[in-house]
């Protein structure tokens, strides 16, 4: 499960999910939060906590595939 | 349990909590009632503290999960985790007040720091001044790709060395082409580093333990050894590799059985 995108119908632009996403999984333009880097999600929720208009979406992907393994164990 | 954790049951009773009468919100977690976070519920190690939180670098203090905590050795049941977090936090907290009203006046001069501020900017600055590289998620899922299997891996020692010698791959051949296209994967690069050396230590660690215990599960060597391991693991720095001994536990309340047995159903809960 990892960050899809920001609802924006619903975003306010107050960019807490921007401040508070400790993966910096956030960037902003123009005072606007976008996903910039949806792959180091950690599915913290904390965006989603503090997003008071409800704008986050989450997938049930995982945000970077599991490795294929080196050692091979029989 | 009882005779696993010793301590803990200690500590309970005298708390006036039987674990195996009633409901309590301690037990919660024992019995996966309740949802707590796996990294609460399991321990493998961490920076070696003493009992002020301070690690062997001056200045430099670990606590929770990240410091070797007093649950070592057995297979903390959620909850147990969280106290030392608690009272970790609060001791280095407290430690650091004092390291800092002690040193304030105490300073490197001016030039000192300047040129350490410099070393590590240089450093710093060759992830990003690459012309061509692999980016930090390339190399990381090389590396956790070391690991996939890792149950698997920590049965048997052969598979341990495959592993140590696959991720030694990693270093000479990934590593050294490490680039940093932004600031954001200049963080990633500084994890990569890290995870690298940490990798290296859990490996060598383990294989250094020859017993079953908490999360190591061995089937070269399935019981949990009283006699031989009641002993923290230490992985130290020696140069430019890595030195690892055995140091005994200090000074525990009540002596664990010297005995060898079973890892109890305990370890699988988690």
């Amino acid at each position: 499960m990892a960050i899809e995108r920001i609802d924006y119908e619903k975003c306010t632009e107050c960019e807490m999910c921007h401040l508070v996403c400790v993966m910096d999984v956030f960037g902003t333009f123009g005072g606007k939060p976008y996903v910039k880097y949806k792959n180091d999600c950690v599915t913290c929720f904390q965006c989603i906590l503090v997003c008071k208009s409800d704008a986050i979406v989450m997938n049930l992907e995982r945000a970077q595939q599991i490795p294929e393994p080196r050692v091979k164990v029989s | 349990m009882r005779r696993v954790h010793p301590e803990h049951f200690a500590a309970y009773r005298i708390a006036g909590f039987d674990l195996f009468k009633g409901q309590h919100e301690r037990d919660a977690g024992f019995f996966e009632r309740i949802n707590i976070p796996t990294g609460t519920c399991s321990h493998a190690g961490g920076v070696k503290i003493d009992v002020h939180c301070a690690t062997n670098v001056e200045g430099l203090y670990a606590i929770g999960d990240n410091a070797c905590g007093p649950h070592q050795g057995t297979h903390p049941y959620g909850g147990t985790n969280l106290a030392f977090c608690l009272t970790s936090g609060n001791r280095a907290a407290k430690s650091v007040a004092e390291f800092v009203s002690a040193t304030q006046n105490s300073s490197l001069p001016d030039r000192e720091i300047l040129d350490q501020g410099r070393e590590h900017i240089e450093r710093l600055s060759t992830f990003l001044t690459r012309d061509k590289g692999l980016d930090a998620d390339k190399v990381t899922y090389n590396m956790q790709s070391c690991f996939v299997n890792i149950k698997a891996i920590t049965s048997r020692s052969e598979y341990l060395q495959m592993a140590i010698r696959e991720l030694e791959k990693v270093k000479q051949e990934d590593y050294p082409q490490l680039k940093a296209f932004d600031y954001h994967d200049l963080m990633k690069a500084l994890g990569v580093r890290s995870m690298m050396v940490l990798a290296e230590g859990v490996l060598k660690s383990i294989i250094c333990r020859e017993e079953s215990r908490g999360v190591v599960a061995r089937e070269d060597f399935p019981m949990t050894d009283n006699i031989n391991f009641l002993k923290w693991v230490v992985v130290e720095k020696d140069g430019a590799g890595m030195r690892v001994f055995t140091e005994d536990v200090p000074t525990p309340i009540l002596q664990a059985p010297r005995s060898k047995y079973e890892p109890t159903e305990g370890s699988d809960l988690h």
